[in-house]
């Protein structure tokens, strides 16, 4: 999104207050709260299992939390039912983990599809929009594959082009450079600031991409599953270079438990 | 949100895009845009975007669309006031990479049509002979050697498809010895002939009905799940790890199956066909022929030949479903459609496959 002109307050376009959630009586994260400001990409991290995509999945209102509240941009996605909560899901783009596009619609029909629900432009206009969306994460190439002949980074940016394709300008993406081959990371993480640069969108990345996390993030929370809590929050350098936590320490240098040990 | 037209000067025509555009706002907008650049084909179109107040990637394929157009040199698209950093977005795609329409998928004739569709059975017929083959060879491995067949597996997909189907079997079972006794039972009424339905259920249920009835069961409850269960590991690529391990899926995934099929649809019949019977028994309660009579009747007018062809029918019925669900797993493509293909394909060809072998045996034993 691009607003030229622009004086009004910045209210946080995600709002997480005390958030408690999990499976059943397991609780993966105890009174979670964070803002995440327009315009930010903010980078949910953590070890396997720790519970980033559940927090992402709660965030887009996939599951309710077992308490606290999730506010996008200012109202409650937790509160919201039925078409309210639908446009308040439409103001995200999401990029599942494994890319999620339909198996049966090719790449460019898999775009154009938020576009073929909602809008009603023509078709020739919807297959110029779709072609750029994918022309801007160097998909174009491949509008006529199905998905079953994508590769895992394939999907990833076919994914991420059909989140951008109604305009939501909060885009939530789901370890979007995992399993990709260094140059496409790259270039996806560059695909990320220069969507947040041009076009203002709000990125809630969630990864455990080291290279990735430094390269796209202005802020940066990481979750633990023992205590089940944020233990940091911050610049990714200035956690790196300066948290007091050995655990955050460990993880931004990819130390092996022993070194947790030794610097205990 | 609104876009105008009027004379811009001599010889120009201006256009004023303003407030927002957005996915859910730009069809009139884009529209309007397009009709004036169309209407207007030899002057130059001033685009004024100073009020342009927020667009998203709906509105920047807008823009894009009104500079890429082929135009005269003296009738350019011009867009005025214009935000830097869209201006530069939108100069850093490539006019020349959108001018081509999608391809139209080419016009197949029904002389092609039929000739692909033949080929592509003749290249299941023929991958099918040695997927045959190969259970063929895995069954009589599992008969002579021991420790190639993993009985717990068999014992659970037994109970899967055996123990957990027999609910349906047995209804299925009842109303077809009921229809089957009622149906005729009212035909043989006018002849004076009542006591020859006895004959007919007997003999339908134990030859015919039984072992089919059970198996089209199977086809739709088993055959589909063999099929999309191997669909989804291939799918997953727990085939390849198989292999990868040194193992043959024809040993690892289908001869459990292909073993429990075999063993279970027989069983299953024998419940449709005792059921079936029973069912008949009631209906002919109605017709003044008790339970005793309908027993000692029966007793004359089937064999234990046909009792036991029944149980062969249903034996072949399970293997070749077995086989056809497992085959159309293994040949599963990528992702989820092509599991939900496999699964129907495994059905359709089931049911297709048993009424031939049934007609097979019709032939073979009449």
């Amino acid at each position: 999104m691009t607003e030229p002109s622009s004086g009004t307050t910045q209210m946080s376009a995600v709002s997480v207050r005390g958030l408690r959630m999990g499976y059943g009586s397991r609780v993966l994260l105890d009174d979670a709260s964070f803002d995440v400001a327009r315009g930010e990409i903010m980078v949910i991290l953590g070890g396997s299992g720790c519970g980033k995509s559940s927090l992402m999945k709660h965030m887009i209102g996939l599951y309710q939390p077992m308490a606290g509240d999730i506010l996008i941009d200012g109202e409650s996605i937790v509160q919201a039912r039925g078409e309210a909560k639908a446009a308040l899901q439409r103001k995200m783009g999401v990029m599942y983990q494994s890319g999620a596009l339909f198996g049966s619609l090719n790449v460019l029909e898999n775009v154009r599809f938020p576009l073929d629900q909602f809008t009603d432009l023509s078709l020739e206009q919807k297959n110029l929009t779709a072609r750029m969306l994918l022309e801007q994460v160097e998909m174009a190439y491949a509008e006529g594959l199905m998905p079953g002949e994508l590769s895992g980074g394939m999907l990833k940016r076919a994914g991420i082009a059909r989140a951008m394709a109604l305009g939501a300008d909060i885009l939530m993406l789901d370890e979007p450079s995992a399993g990709l081959d260094p140059i496409t990371a790259a270039n996806l993480d560059r695909t990320i600031l220069s969507l947040r640069e041009n076009l203002g969108f709000t990125f809630v990345v969630v990864t455990h991409e080291l290279q990735s996390i430094f390269n796209i993030a202005d802020r940066a929370i990481m979750l633990d599953p023992v205590s089940r809590s944020i233990i940091a929050r911050g610049k990714p350098s200035e956690l790196r270079d300066h948290a007091t936590d050995a655990r955050v320490r460990q993880f931004f240098n990819r130390q092996p438990d022993a070194a947790l040990e030794q610097a205990a | 949100m609104s876009a105008t037209a009027d004379a811009a000067g001599p010889g120009a025509v201006r256009f004023a895009l303003e407030g927002r555009i957005t996915a859910g706002t730009a069809a009139p907008i884009w529209k309007s845009a397009t009709d004036t650049l169309v209407s207007h084909p030899n002057r130059p179109i001033v685009v004024d975007a100073s009020k342009l107040e927020y667009v998203d990637d709906v509105g920047i394929a807008l823009l894009f669309d009104l500079t890429r157009r082929e135009r005269p040199p003296e009738a350019k698209v011009e867009i005025r006031d214009l935000a830097p950093n869209l201006a530069t977005l939108i100069g850093a795609y490539d006019p020349k990479k959108f001018v081509p329409p999608a391809p139209e998928r080419a016009h197949v004739g029904i002389i092609e049509q039929i000739g692909r569709a033949t080929e592509r059975q003749i290249e299941y017929a023929q991958q099918m002979l040695g997927f045959l083959g190969n259970c063929f060879k895995a069954m009589g491995l599992a008969l002579t050697r021991r420790g190639v067949l993993r009985w717990g597996e068999v014992l659970d997909v037994a109970t899967e498809a055996g123990a957990n189907a027999v609910p349906i079997v047995l209804l299925i079972g009842f109303l077809m010895g009921v229809i089957i006794a009622f149906e005729i039972g009212l035909v043989a009424q006018q002849f004076g002939a009542v006591i020859f339905v006895v004959n007919g259920v007997g003999v339908a249920m134990l030859r015919e009905l039984g072992p089919l009835m059970t198996a089209i069961v199977f086809a739709g409850r088993t055959g589909a799940a063999f099929a999309a269960q191997i669909g989804t590991q291939k799918v997953n690529e727990e085939v390849n790890a198989i292999h990868t391990f040194g193992l043959d899926p024809v040993h690892f995934l289908v001869l459990p199956r292909l073993v429990a099929a075999t063993l279970v649809l027989p069983v299953l019949a024998v419940f449709a066909d005792v059921i079936g019977l029973f069912g008949g028994a009631l209906v002919m309660v109605g017709f003044d022929i008790g339970f005793v009579q309908f027993y000692y009747q029966l007793l004359g007018a089937v064999s234990m030949t046909d009792f036991l062809l029944g149980l062969a029918k249903a034996a072949t019925f399970g293997f070749a479903l077995a086989a056809i669900g497992c085959q159309r797993g293994l040949a599963t493509g990528a992702g989820a459609t092509s599991v939900g293909l496999s699964a129907t394909s495994a059905v359709v060809t089931g049911i297709v496959v048993i009424v031939v072998i049934d007609g097979i045996f019709t032939v073979l034993t009449s």
